[in-house]
């Protein structure tokens, strides 16, 4: 018997690759992500040089500061209410989050 | 003097890819200079209800029509005209609070192709002397910077092969790298010529903040006239659309202005509003910042003091009331070419962002820390305040002056910004960085009397935040407690 029981990083990979584009994936991830970890906020940057280049975002803004995390690929996470997050859970999210990035990176669907 | 062969071969190469770009544009010219004088005219004689009626629009923070525009243009009536300065310091407090941001001017390469009737620089003024700086020169002009506080500056570069894309990408590589203890360049704005999408890319990938080109004069036939035949700034569309082509390279804060001083002032703010407009448009991206520098007096450059549309305190202190109303989001920066005096008047009329302790002759900081030389400068600056002094001024006014650069760092630009900006939601970000920068000044750099005044200010802004969002206040208190024991860069 196959379990139907999916994770919630599972549940934002597969809901994000069915995007075309890298950025519309991330917001894609961004909202279903929200909404299973209980996250106000989470928006993406690209690093140019010392500029972190706005890509996306999902949420209500909370005017706290934001953890920011690496993806690869010069790509970055910012996470607002992280603390709020169980433990493990930020490992998971995150996993998952550069699970989609890597996933362009290899299709080469878009310049990362 | 003739431009040298190597300066007119590069002019030449670049003007024949000018005009296969104004072949190619298939952007519409978005100044309507017809539709600009009808408007004009038709507001010509507004009734003060009607300019009351436009200042209260004015408050929703959602920006004006052309048409309202020009009711204020043309509002003369002295109690109007007071009603207008207060709409405008009411809506600058509601989108970015009671904070002025600080930045020095560097003025990396002055040598220029071009011959521009009013400006010092201009490639056959012998009268002023130009050169470009060495990565080492420059290094040193952003120790001398640094050393005083600043955290963002503003390079400006001439037009010329000496100072081409690969000498900017390089410039702004050298500093940032700059640094020495807790001095260091967080944000490097530039102003430089308009250039290709493939350059504007090149200097995106060294991190440039915000992007500045001013149209000088949206006034077509004058800007022909000042800006000579067979020159690379005479091509009005390549210079109107030079943001357009920053955007399509990923460029995504971008800065308009005006000269205020070679045409009619009244047509050139629509000019301003109809750019900010159209950048919307296509982008959905207004401009990052508008500027307003009024024509000041040059060496060997009569046009300075003789032009018929020199603006007057009056008409300046209107442009910028005017131009926080129409265009409520974007920052609005007033620079040293004013006196104290009137600086301080301005200020107060919606300005967001300003310089201080600056000199702009190319290695001026490193080479006239006491004294401004106008033989080495393009033109005359008023304020030669040194920065602690120009901060210690704006305590005692009660604004809280702030080195942030947090925007740009945090993911928070373009559409991002824009979108706390035009709700007027900006100044939860900025008036806390503005309380942690301006400690990490009093801390580090600050004069003893600055110092004391700087502490109370943080302490009536952090009750503001405190009043409005606690938990952040918390935070801010938190990073305050953090900086007093020796961290350093800390924002929200």
């Amino acid at each position: 018997m196959t379990s139907t029981f999916k994770s919630r990083a599972e549940q934002i990979v597969e809901a994000a690759l069915r995007e075309k584009e890298l950025t519309e994936a991330l917001q894609r991830a961004a909202e279903v992500a929200c909404r299973l970890f209980g996250l106000p906020k989470l928006y993406f940057a690209r690093a140019i040089g010392r500029r972190l280049h706005h890509l996306t975002y999902y949420g209500e803004e909370t005017y706290l500061p934001a953890v920011k995390e690496p993806l690869g690929h010069g790509l970055y996470a910012f996470l607002e209410g992280a603390e709020r997050l169980e433990e493990g859970a930020k490992a998971e999210l995150l996993a998952a989050l550069r699970q989609v990035v890597e996933f362009y990176a290899d299709k080469g669907r878009e310049a990362l | 003097m003739a431009l040298s062969l190597a300066e007119k071969t590069w002019r030449d190469k670049r003007l024949e890819m000018i005009k296969r770009y104004e072949e190619e544009e298939k952007r519409q010219d978005f100044i309507n200079e017809a539709e600009i004088w009808r408007i004009l005219e038709e507001k010509a004689h507004p009734e003060p209800a009607e300019v009351r009626e436009v200042l209260a629009k004015a408050r929703e923070l959602k920006g004006l029509s052309p048409e309202d525009t020009a009711v204020l243009i043309n509002t003369q009536d002295p109690e109007l005209l007071q009603e207008l300065f207060e709409t405008a310091f009411w809506i600058k407090n509601q989108v970015y609070g009671n904070r002025i941001v600080l930045f020095a001017p560097l003025y990396v390469s002055s040598p220029c192709v071009n011959n521009c009737v009013y400006c010092g620089f201009r490639h056959s003024n012998e009268a002023v002397y130009k050169r470009t700086l060495t990565m080492e020169e420059l290094a040193q002009e952003v120790r001398v910077i640094t050393r005083a506080g600043h955290k963002r500056v503003l390079a400006v570069f001439g037009e010329h092969p000496a100072s081409d894309v690969d000498y900017i990408c390089r410039s702004l590589e050298t500093i940032y790298a700059t640094k020495h203890g807790r001095d260091e360049i967080r944000r490097v704005n530039v102003n430089a010529a308009p250039m290709t999408v493939e350059e504007y890319r090149q200097v995106k990938e060294v991190g440039i903040g915000t992007y500045q080109v001013f149209q000088e004069t949206y006034h077509h036939e004058t800007y022909r006239r000042l800006h000579p035949p067979d020159t690379l700034k005479h091509s009005y569309k390549w210079r109107l659309f030079a943001l357009h082509r920053a955007q399509e390279a990923g460029i995504d804060d971008v800065a308009i202005g005006v000269l205020f001083g070679l045409f009619d002032w009244r047509f050139e703010v629509l000019g301003l509003l109809y750019h900010a407009m159209d950048l919307e448009r296509e982008f959905g991206i207004g401009p990052h910042t508008i500027s307003f520098p009024r024509l000041e007096p040059a060496l060997n450059t009569p046009f300075t003091t003789n032009s018929p549309y020199l603006v007057s305190d009056e008409e300046l202190k209107k442009i910028i009331a005017i131009l926080r109303c129409a265009v409520p989001y974007t920052g609005l920066i007033l620079t040293a070419r004013e006196n104290p005096e009137l600086r301080r008047e301005l200020i107060r009329l919606g300005v967001s962002q300003t310089d201080a302790g600056s000199r702009i002759a190319v290695g001026g900081y490193s080479e006239m820390e006491k004294e401004h030389i106008l033989e080495r400068q393009q033109f005359k600056i008023n304020d030669t305040r040194s920065l602690d002094e120009f901060i210690y001024d704006l305590c005692q006014d009660g604004y809280i002056p702030s080195f942030c650069t947090a925007g740009y760092r945090a993911g928070r630009t373009g559409c991002h910004f824009m979108e706390f900006a035009k709700k007027g939601l900006v100044k939860n970000f900025c008036v806390p960085n503005a309380i942690l920068t301006f400690k990490e000044y009093l801390l580090d750099y600050a004069s003893p009397r600055t110092r004391e005044l700087g502490e109370k200010i943080i302490e009536q802004y952090l009750q503001e935040v405190e009043g409005r969002l606690p938990r952040l206040a918390e935070k801010v208190r938190e990073y305050l407690a953090r900086m007093e024991a020796g961290e350093r860069d800390l924002y929200v």
